[in-house]
């Protein structure tokens, strides 16, 4: 087994040529098949209808041939009605509902998680043990069940008033049942768990309150965990189709996601203008990668350590 | 400030259902301004003692004074103590800095002192250089001392010290034991000090505290406590290499080991154990002592020689072992395998009932 | 780093507040629309005299408003007069319909409302069918229901059954006549009739809203659309003297007749005419690769199932298809694929068959009227792929098994013999509008008004130009009102349908400037046209819910579709696809 110690410099430069290949050829791999759904869906928003239903398909289209009406139709005000003056797509008020129900979700979220992870992670109660395995328990229910019974408590409430919906009915019916994730609180009380007594018991001796210690020194220790739940949690909010579809009654109240379904499709022959549809989801897209090419550092990193942590 | 416990008694109840006493009917009295080691094996109540005092745990039964005012019920931060932890406890996500600052936050010292304080503590440990650090970015014994300084700043009336060396390796050991005895004579501070190392306990401590199963088995300053065990397990867990205990009797004013006369005394006939320090031994070049054993080894290391003695168990005598160390100088010049008379310094030596109680 | 963090989230923050105080503000502003209506429903002749003179029942006095066609000779019934209903009414009016058609229905509320000002109408798309019929469904179970919705006759079936919708023939026999007495109204002073002259709606879509238990109206049509048959006009030009030589009506520029169309036999006597026998489209001899191209094999089956008198369902919710007619029909369905005279889209591995029409695959095309701009053929499209270039399209009625209705008929594939009883028939679909009887008196009777308004004979033109979709009223195609299309364009829907007539008698040689909005206008017309005769076979599909041993009309117009998908694909043979279809619908 000589030669695997003799290695002249070449042989060595050569291997390790090869492998350096291999590993960028799966790499670009890898992101080729992540990015392709964002430039398919870029060049279906440039696309005309034709263009679109084209088989094969077009993988290139030269700048001469965009459609950039897809954009611009998008802007075109609306003629008359109570929505006058608005413009066609309400992309302002889809997306300022969006980021509306994803900020109160998610600060609701992170609220409860927080809150429920520290009492399971640190606090003595009776029962502690049978009520958490009971929680995890409730996980195997799938979240599709709970759309009935949430509508008819939703209902109860009085959020779901066809008549007269007001937004904050649509705000905490869209966000109340889903503030809190037993998921969530099972992934950070087990960070809360790694944080070892003794820092709970330094805590105390320096003077802090159990909602103190939580406060200044659990929350800033998992914090890459609680933005790994923030991120997950938003991305959620941000994705709800069904149950935001099922709970507003009103054009103004929608998401961004029901906006997109529903805005581009022909009633009378249930086609889809792809071309316009793609071109709002780029808009809509667009404030997410903003958001992510400006967190990217704080987003990676909560990422990767909590997923250390594991 | 003097800290006294009064029948102090802490019950853990195991998942089983029985009952342990941590710290048993405790009647203990710190004077002020001392360094008092915390000693025993590990679950003997040390640790246990220290928490009663810190009020992180609460005693069944029993009372805790700091000078006049009774503390028993009150919760930790109130009672005016410093802790150190065996893992330093530091709030990783906070500098040096912020770290020692902290307490004074949680106490709502004004900025500026707080300020101060702080520089000050950091100038006390040596770490003024480091306060823009975090923790993670410090050696263990630095560590240490940032959380020796967190416990210091808010000036407390007493600091406790919870195993603090136990974490470090044996350079930074005797170093940072060094700069705890400077901080405390420094500071004049009473503090407690758990560890489960006689050696650590001895060599800084003012007096030591020797606990087993709860209960105090002996106080006093080190060398009186080493000198003059009250009892066969203070005899045994202090020293190192441990004290070498045989079967014993008494005959006739005469201390016999396997047969072997060694010692005169005054007590009457009975069975005893009798306990040897190894350094109190000594060769008896004319070899007209009785004592006298084959030497297995000989180490010789500076100045001392270690004989390796092996007995065989139903013959020797020996109370628990089949081997026991002795240490005599180096100047005697012993082989293996030859045969050496030893005499026996009475100061090193000490009978015991067969309870373990010392015969007086 | 931390600085930005801060500042962004206090902005998003900041964003997310303003957002809740502006969705406050506009929803109070919201119901002051005072816009005047672009267009009245006034009619030209109407004098308008001055109150307590008129007696209730002069014709010559009434306006006729929001329903301008009610015809003179109703006036046999005697109205009874009575002040309009003033206190604030709310309709919440749900459906589904995209950015663009909620402009033009938003138009027609703004109108509305003016007409009406204590009446606020919020109109909502929710999406798609299948949301707003689940949210309904839902809905009922809370008592919490619009106040009026669109929907398909299944999904009305459904809300039967629930004891859910309002009964509309109290309104439609209603003889109430209301004074107007708002002076904010547009037609203050005016009369407002509640009674309805269904007799001028085209029967074939009454009979689909009268179909449920009972035989009353639930529902009226509102967006209705049939299939036609586009056709490359540049290939059957070329070919214009062996399609005489069959028999078959064709002009010289290639026009087939408007009036009587195609019939199967023909269709299999121009497959060797018009298509190449390969597949492939034969640009040299113009020949396509497929003759004939239906867009919804659910609809084919449906409609054929009625042409050759082959029983499938009924409103009793019976599934029919085990009989021996329906196996002969897919048979011969089959032998029409494999001879190539019918193609369906997904052997190009698309939906609709429109974009292989434009390129030349296939030279008709069966389709929505409502997709009508999807086959004709434009510079947007990418020229290499038009095998024909741009050719001109016409369109005519859907193929028929006969010429004329209930006549026996013998169909040969070569081998076999398929004989049958033929009739004719076209498809009706498109969503119908009802109201739910939660709503109170007054919200149900503007509602109605509301839908009296939507449907006359003037909206219903319009919303017909304007989308695509047909107009429900017979009058409407005789409507002498202009309607503005555009700023520069007005016309009547007679007009509109004039269009198409004077390019077909001209034989498609028009003097036209090239910027005459008429061609905007030519296939809209064309399919208008079309559709217009069609009227007159008209078949609805029974609309039924799932019952305890069958599915319901809607599955079973899917599994009807998937049949016909797997007898093309061969799949499946004819009698395979029939008894699985059977088992996937009994049970």
């Amino acid at each position: 087994m000589a030669e695997v110690f003799v290695k002249n410099e070449k042989v060595y430069k050569t291997q390790k040529f090869i492998s350096n290949l291999l590993i960028f050829i799966f790499l670009g791999f890898v992101a080729l098949v992540v990015l392709v759904p964002f430039y398919w869906m870029l060049l279906t928003s440039l696309k005309n209808t034709t263009m679109i239903e084209q088989v094969p398909p077009i993988f290139f289209l030269k700048p001469a041939d965009w459609e950039i009406e897809n954009y611009r139709s998008l802007f075109y005000l609306v003629p008359s009605g109570p929505r006058r003056g608005e413009p066609l797509f309400p992309f302002f008020t889809y997306m300022r509902n969006t980021i509306v129900v994803s900020i109160v979700s998610t600060v609701g979220t992170v609220l409860t998680t927080v809150l429920a992870a520290f009492a399971f992670a640190r606090l003595n109660f009776k029962g502690r043990d049978v009520l958490f395995a009971i929680l995890i328990a409730t996980m195997m229910i799938p979240g599709e069940i709970f759309i009935l019974t949430n509508f008819l408590t939703i209902n109860k409430l009085g959020w779901y008033d066809i008549m007269n919906q007001t937004f904050m009915d649509v705000l905490l019916a869209m966000t109340l049942p889903f503030m809190t994730s037993v998921f969530y609180v099972f992934y950070l009380r087990q960070t809360f768990k790694q944080i070892p007594n003794e820092l709970y018991y330094a805590a105390k001796v320096d003077g802090t309150t159990d909602f103190q210690y939580l406060l200044k020194i659990m929350i800033p220790i998992a914090l890459p965990t609680i933005i790994t739940i923030t991120i997950l949690n938003s991305m959620g909010a941000w994705n709800a189709y069904i149950w935001p579809a099922m709970i507003t009654t009103k054009d103004e109240f929608r998401l961004v996601s029901n906006g997109l379904r529903g805005a581009f499709t022909d009633s009378g022959t249930g086609r889809t203008d792809f071309g316009q549809q793609m071109a709002s989801a780029v808009l809509v897209t667009l404030p997410l990668l903003l958001m992510f090419f400006v967190f990217r550092k704080q987003i990676m990193r909560g990422v990767s350590r909590s997923g250390i942590k594991g | 400030m003097e800290i006294k416990m009064v029948n102090l008694t802490k019950i853990f109840t195991a998942k089983d259902k029985k009952e342990v006493h941590a710290v048993d009917h405790v009647d203990l009295t710190i004077p002020s301004g001392k360094l008092i080691g915390l000693l025993g094996p590990s679950g003997c109540g040390k640790s246990t003692t220290l928490y009663l005092i810190a009020g992180l745990l609460r005693q069944n039964e029993g009372h805790i004074y700091f000078e006049d005012d009774e503390v028993s019920e009150m919760p930790p931060e109130k009672r005016g103590i410093g802790l150190v932890f065996q893992n330093y406890a530091l709030y990783p996500h906070m500098t040096v800095r912020e770290n020692i600052l902290f307490p004074l936050q949680n106490l709502k010292v004004e900025k500026d002192e707080a300020k101060a304080r702080t520089l000050e503590m950091a100038e006390l440990v040596g770490l003024q250089e480091m306060l823009d650090r975090k923790p993670k970015e410090l050696s263990g014994g630095q560590q240490q001392r940032v959380a020796i300084a967190r416990a210091l700043v808010k000036r407390p009336r007493v600091l406790l010290l919870d195993e603090p060396l136990s974490n470090l390796d044996a350079r930074l050991r005797l170093q940072t034991r060094e700069e705890i005895k400077r901080i405390q004579r420094e500071t004049g501070i009473t503090t407690v000090f758990v560890t489960h190392d006689q050696e650590e306990a001895m060599s800084i401590s003012d007096e030591i505290v020797v606990m087993k199963d709860g209960v105090i088995q002996q106080m006093g300053a080190p060398q009186a406590v080493y000198d003059k065990p009250n009892n066969l397990f203070v005899a045994k867990f202090l020293g190192n290499p441990q004290i070498n205990v045989f079967d014993g009797e008494i005959r006739n004013k005469k201390v016999y080991v396997n047969n072997m006369a060694i010692a005169s005394t005054k007590l009457a006939d009975q069975k005893v154990k009798v306990g040897i320090r190894p350094e109190g031994f000594t060769v008896d070049n004319d070899k007209t002592s009785d004592f006298k054993f084959e030497i297995n080894l000989v180490e010789t290391i500076g100045r001392d020689t270690t004989l390796i003695i092996d007995i065989p168990g139903e013959e020797g005598g020996l109370l628990d072992k089949h081997s026991f160390k002795v240490i005599v100088d180096a100047s005697h010049k012993i082989d293996s395998g030859q045969t050496v008379h030893f005499n026996v310094r009475p100061e090193k030596l000490h009978l015991f009932d067969l309870n373990g109680e010392l015969l007086k | 780093m931390k600085k930005l963090l801060i500042g962004l989230t206090t902005f998003l923050f900041a964003f997310a507040i303003i957002g809740c105080v502006d969705v406050v503000t506009t929803e109070t502003a919201a119901p002051t629309t005072t816009a005047a209506p672009t267009t009245t429903a006034a009619p030209t002749t109407t004098v308008v005299t001055t109150q307590g003179t008129t007696l209730p029942g002069e014709t010559t006095t009434v306006t006729e408003a929001p329903t301008t066609t009610a015809a003179p000779t109703t006036t046999a019934v005697p109205k009874v007069l009575m002040d309009l209903p003033d206190d604030p009414v709310e309709i919440v009016f749900w459906h589904i319909y995209g950015v663009d058609k909620s402009a033009l229905l938003d138009t027609m509320i703004d109108e509305f409302e003016a007409m009406f000002p204590n009446v606020t109408i919020t109109s909502t798309s929710q999406s798609d069918y299948n949301t707003l019929r689940e949210k309904i469904n839902l809905g009922i179970s809370v008592n919490q229901v619009p106040t009026m919705a669109l929907g398909y006759p299944d999904h009305y079936a459904a809300y039967i059954t629930a004891n859910a919708v309002a009964k509309l023939d109290t309104y439609i026999n209603s003889n109430v006549r209301y004074e107007v007495l708002d002076s904010q109204s547009t037609i203050f002073g005016q009369f407002v009739d509640v009674g309805l002259d269904i007799e001028d709606f085209v029967p074939g879509y009454l009979a689909e809203n009268n179909q449920y238990i009972g035989g009353f109206y639930y529902s009226l049509p509102y967006s209705k659309s049939t299939e036609t048959m586009a056709v490359n006009r540049m290939v059957l030009k070329h070919h214009v003297t062996a399609i005489r030589a069959l028999g078959i009506e064709i002009s010289d520029e290639g026009f087939l007749s408007h009036d009587n169309p195609l019939t199967f036999q023909q269709l299999q006597d121009l497959t060797p005419i018009l298509t190449s026998g390969t597949g492939t489209t034969n640009v040299g001899e113009k020949k396509c690769g497929y003759l004939l191209n239906y867009d919804s094999s659910g609809n084919m089956y449906i409609n054929m199932s009625r042409q050759f008198n082959a029983p499938y369902t009924n409103s009793l919710g019976e599934i029919l298809i085990d009989n021996a007619t329906t196996l002969s029909m897919l048979n011969y369905i089959n032998a029409m694929f494999n001879a190539k005279t019918f193609v369906l889209p997904i052997i190009w591995g698309q939906s609709y068959g429109s974009l292989n029409f434009k390129y030349g695959d296939v030279c008709m095309t069966v389709g929505s009227t409502a997709g009508v701009g999807y086959n004709i053929p434009s510079l947007a499209d990418t020229q290499a792929n038009l095998k024909f270039g741009i050719f001109d399209v016409d369109f005519v009625g859907v193929p028929q098994s006969v010429a004329e209705h209930n006549t026996p008929v013998t169909l040969t594939d070569g081998t076999n013999n398929y004989s049958f009883t033929g009739s004719l028939s076209a498809v009706q679909q498109g969503p119908n509008i009802g109201i739910f009887s939660r709503a109170t008196a007054n919200e149900k009777l503007f509602a109605w008004l509301f839908i009296k308004y939507l449907t006359n004979t003037d909206n219903t033109a319009r919303w017909a130009m304007d989308t695509g979709y047909l107009p429900v009223r017979l009058s409407a195609y005789t409507s002498e009102v202009g309607i503005p299309l555009t700023t520069t364009f007005t016309t009547t829907y007679a007009d509109f349908l004039e269009i198409a007539q004077e390019y077909w008698e001209a034989d498609g040689i028009v003097d036209w400037e090239v910027t005459d909005e008429r061609w905007d206008y030519l296939h809209s017309s064309m399919v208008a046209n079309v559709a217009r005769a069609q009227t007159q076979y008209y078949q609805y599909d029974p609309a039924f819910a799932a019952g305890a041993r069958s599915a319901g009309s809607a599955q079973a117009r899917v599994e009807a579709g998937y049949c016909l998908e797997f007898i093309f694909n061969k799949t499946r043979t004819p009698s395979a696809a029939l008894s699985f279809m059977k088992n996937q619908l009994t049970w």
